[in-house]
């Protein structure tokens, strides 16, 4: 069965006229099944946005994508605009951190919905302005017919990123890649939205990439999970297997900082200690060894390699040369 | 307990025709770290300016160790603030960016201290510089060559410098990484430990205020809804918001993992007046919710709460 | 500041500009020493002679047998003082006024924004010659003129700048620190207004030194026997078509100063709103 999308070896460079090439992404490769959902985590300079950007075509600012993306079996990275834009926007969407700079400011937002169905799928706007409001409705939003008039600047964060759903989902695309979609979100409204989200994978067989910093908004929707951490991915595993026990270090780190609301009160609050690299530093052995407990010489100077540890559970994958033993991470 | 510091009483804040802030009363003690918890639109950011008079109040007092902030003439206030310093958000919004680390951090001293030596200044700049981990020949460079953390931790030093008694942050770690989060909020609580420092903590963000506060307050559309202690707070609150705040976290390692627990949308931004500010959303909502502002009340010593049913409404128990 | 410079270097076009207007400045200052000639000194045997370099005038004489390359390069230090001296009294009083208005706002800033409006509202060319008319035709009088103009929609530039720097978040930190309002309009919003006012300021040159041009071409500028490069394309303009290069020489030579002006000024926004980012 071809996967929606295969990342093979994409790496992700830009120059940034003084100084040596910067790398963003290294060498990463993913596949996305049908209807899986997969989620990325990693800390800002993970390079798990620039990676999507390139999936999507998206670089900016004299980045530039190497390696192979294929989508549904066709080549997407660096093909020519016109080849890209039949499946970007329909079959293969893309929802960002902030919706107030993804819709446009000056058009309400019932045309920007239709514009989407009218263009791809070749809609009358009559029966493009109906889709869309079946559509809102779909994604909860209430009053819906009365939205379809309004300008996003009348609209809140959560009901904005809605309608960004919405706008997403109108040409059923086979994969929706969600890009920290609550991150400026208040809790309560991030609730709300997975739970769309949850209800809108039910009901499909869409497939879908969740992207965040936070554990445990990824925890909540996604089948497999891959970390990233300075344009590599570190471990890959189940979700289920990875939150059971995390065998990369930096992984048990992140899970010990997920905000525990119910466990005792640490007297210390959990981080890591720190900063991840910037895309400047030339890579010297393992990423993570500066930051790492458990780093020794060997992971200075010779870069791990992501493999499957000694007593694998099927599909786990980390990049580490002292992987942590499975124990079970406490409630 | 010693005589609180900061005693705020009636605060009320307008914008227009809008009222951002309704009434809002509370104190914070000597030692003291008081969380304020709410999410956009409910006010928090807004009662953080109106204690410092950076925006204008409508009505009420913030008095300061016996004196009203808000009655006072300029001059005496610009002196006050040596004692109420403030940590903002955005760690590299809240830095001059021509200006270098080192002259920002200079110049609460120049204002409150200006006998002191241009030596005595670039000593006592290094020595706070290294007290925020962060190391003194940082002093020569500017803002933008750090990270967020790191811009934050001299956004601390500043505030510092002065010797304040009263730190307010708001929201110091929201626009951080969950994983460099805990670095800042464990230096807030250790310079709160060394220097007995009080703290105003506002954030939207549960388990941090957990961390940190003796007290929470819990405030949603410009209403204080629920004051309890800390551990009350987190194990019996008793206001159907805070329970659905409680419940949205997500948490992979138990069953239930971000729950929404309210029903309709977050506030617009109609202003509306009657009633418990919650009603819209609340699952327990009743006809007296939608006419009558529920006051605070205590449920036990030290709990208060704003709400007309608590008495009725049984909530499951915390796992 | 240090990246801007940078970032400016690595344009070829502004960098080829800054090039051109230096070596104008130079020229212009010591340009002199080099000519036997001066301004005024009247060559009746080479009376509007071509410019060709192996005779004594490289530029070629006017109509009075006067110098012409003594004389351009005397136009250009006229109109480059003037741009300067100009250009230095606007921002001065510009960015004071535009600055406190900008912060004070209120009614303060209402009423001095009112009084700027009335003076745009004022045809500048018959406010300088009654300005000329009562104080007489000196040069000097002529830079403090244009500067008083030229005050205004700097003024205005700088009290648009300073209204969003005082939303930032900075400002803010700096009045909860305890700083008085002076302190901060010093030392928080005037150096984070310089980066558009400098761009602002460069395009501005141009126009002032156009405009001295044209008042001098009207004869209310600078008088004999100095010259401006207007005053120069005035007589040029009378000679055009027996003597072109009476024209053509300070003509290019002021279009010349002004595209280089002009580039600099693109070159030095392109160079700071990127750090702006």
């Amino acid at each position: 069965m071809t996967a929606t999308l295969a990342i093979e070896n994409v790496s992700v460079h830009f120059d940034a006229g003084d100084g040596p090439r910067r790398a963003a992404v290294r060498e990463v490769s993913l596949a996305v099944a049908p209807a899986e959902c997969v989620g990325i985590v990693g800390e800002s300079g993970s390079g798990k946005t620039q990676l999507f950007m390139a999936v999507m075509g998206l670089l900016r600012g004299g980045a530039r994508g190497s390696g192979a993306v294929r989508f549904e079996g066709r080549d997407i990275l660096g093909v020519p605009r016109r080849d890209l834009n039949r499946v970007r926007g329909s079959k293969l969407t893309m929802i960002f951190q902030d919706p107030m700079t993804s819709l446009t400011p000056h058009l309400k937002i019932g045309v920007q919905l239709a514009e989407t169905l009218v263009s791809h799928a070749g809609l009358s706007w009559q029966e493009a302005e109906r889709a869309a409001l079946q559509m809102l409705e779909r994604v909860r939003v209430p009053e819906a017919q009365r939205r379809l008039r309004q300008y996003p600047h009348e609209l809140s964060g959560g009901m904005r990123q809605r309608v960004m759903i919405a706008m997403s989902l109108l040409c059923e695309p086979s994969l929706l890649i969600a890009d920290e979609p609550t991150t400026a979100l208040d809790v309560t409204v991030q609730a709300q939205i997975m739970d769309v989200l949850r209800a809108v994978r039910a009901a499909s067989r869409m497939a879908m990439v969740l992207i965040s910093h936070d554990l445990g908004v990824v925890a909540g929707l996604a089948d497999r999970i891959l970390v990233m951490y300075a344009g590599r991915v570190v471990e890959s595993a189940a979700a289920g297997d990875l939150l059971a026990g995390a065998a990369h270090p930096y992984t048990a780190e992140l899970l010990k900082c997920v905000p525990n609301l119910w466990g005792p009160r640490l007297a210390r609050m959990p981080s890591l200690a720190g900063s991840p690299p910037d895309a400047k530093t030339a890579e010297r052995g393992c990423a993570f060894a500066p930051r790492c407990p458990r780093a020794a010489e060997r992971c200075r100077v010779e870069r791990p390699l992501l493999r499957a540890p000694e007593a694998p559970t099927r599909g786990h994958e980390v990049a580490c040369h002292y992987p942590v033993a499975a124990t079970a991470v406490t409630a | 307990m010693s005589d609180p510091l900061l005693v705020v009483r009636n605060l009320r804040v307008e914008f227009g025709a809008f009222t951002a802030l309704h009434d809002i009363s509370f104190d914070v003690g000597p030692g003291e770290t008081v969380g304020l918890v709410g999410e956009s639109g409910s006010g928090k950011s807004t009662l953080a300016r109106a204690l410092l008079r950076l925006l204008p109040a409508a009505g009420g007092q913030v008095v300061w160790r016996g004196e009203n902030l808000l009655a006072m003439g300029a001059a005496d206030l610009r002196r006050r603030r040596r004692d109420l310093q403030i940590v903002f958000q955005d760690p590299m919004a809240s830095l001059n960016p021509r200006l270098r680390v080192g002259d920002t951090l200079a110049e609460p001293l120049k204002m409150f201290e200006p006998a002191l030596s241009g030596e005595a200044r670039a000593t006592r700049i290094s020595a706070m510089l290294e007290r925020v981990g962060l190391s003194a020949d940082m002093a020569r460079r500017f803002p933008h060559e750090f990270s967020g953390g790191q811009c934050q931790r001299i956004g601390i030093a500043r505030a510092m410098m002065p010797q304040p008694k009263l730190l307010i942050c708001d929201e110091p770690v929201s626009s951080l990484d969950v994983s460099i989060q805990g670095q800042i909020v464990n230096l807030l609580a250790d310079l709160q430990r060394d220097l007995g420092t009080s703290m105003l903590f506002i954030s939207h963000n549960l388990a941090v205020v957990r961390h940190l506060s003796h007290r929470v307050l819990v405030i949603y559309r410009g209403r204080l809804v629920e004051v309890a202690d800390r551990a009350a707070l987190f194990a019996q609150s008793a206001h159907p918001y805070t329970r659905a705040l409680l419940a949205a976290v997500p948490d992979p390692t138990h069953a239930f993992a971000g729950r929404a627990l309210t029903t309709g949308d977050e506030p617009s931004s109609s202003p509306r007046s009657t009633g418990c500010s919650f009603h819209d959303r609340c699952p327990h909502v009743q006809p007296v919710c939608v006419g009558v502002v529920p006051p605070l009340e205590a449920v036990a010593p030290r709990h208060l709460v704003a709400c007309h049913r608590w008495r009725e409404v049984v909530y499951p128990k915390a796992p | 500041m240090m990246s801007a410079a940078s970032r400016l270097r690595a344009n070829p076009a502004a960098v080829a500009a800054l090039a051109i207007i230096a070596a104008l400045i130079a020229l212009a200052l010591i340009g002199p020493w080099f000519n036997p000639n001066n301004i005024e000194s009247l060559d009746w045997a080479n009376v509007a002679v071509p410019p060709g370099l192996s005779g004594a005038h490289w530029f070629g004489t006017d109509r009075l047998g006067r110098d012409l390359f003594a004389r351009t390069l005397e136009g250009t230090r006229m109109s480059l003082m003037v741009g300067l001296v100009a250009s230095i009294i606007s921002l001065t009083v510009g960015i004071g006024y535009g600055a406190v208005a900008g912060y004070v706002g209120g009614r303060t800033d209402h009423l001095m924004m009112r009084f700027i409006e009335v003076l745009s509202g004022l045809p500048l060319i018959f406010f300088v010659i009654f300005l000329t008319v009562i104080f007489g035709r000196s040069q000097y009088f002529l830079f403090l003129a244009i500067g008083a103009v030229g005050w205004l929609t700097m003024a205005r530039i700088v009290r648009g700048q300073t209204l969003s720097i005082r939303r930032r978040e900075f400002i803010e930190a700096a009045v909860a620190s305890g700083a008085s309002s002076a302190r901060i309009i010093l030392r928080h919003v005037v150096p984070n207004l310089l980066g558009p006012v400098i761009v602002y300021a460069t395009l501005t040159v141009p126009q002032i030194m156009l405009f001295e041009s044209f008042l001098s071409f009207l004869g209310l500028g600078v008088q004999e026997p100095h010259a401006s490069l207007g005053t120069l394309i005035a007589e040029g303009a009378g000679e055009m078509e027996a003597a072109p290069w009476i024209l053509l020489v300070p003509g290019i030579a002021l279009a010349l100063l002004l595209l280089s002006l002009n580039i600099l000024g693109d070159g030095l926004r392109d160079a700071f709103d990127v750090q702006e980012r």
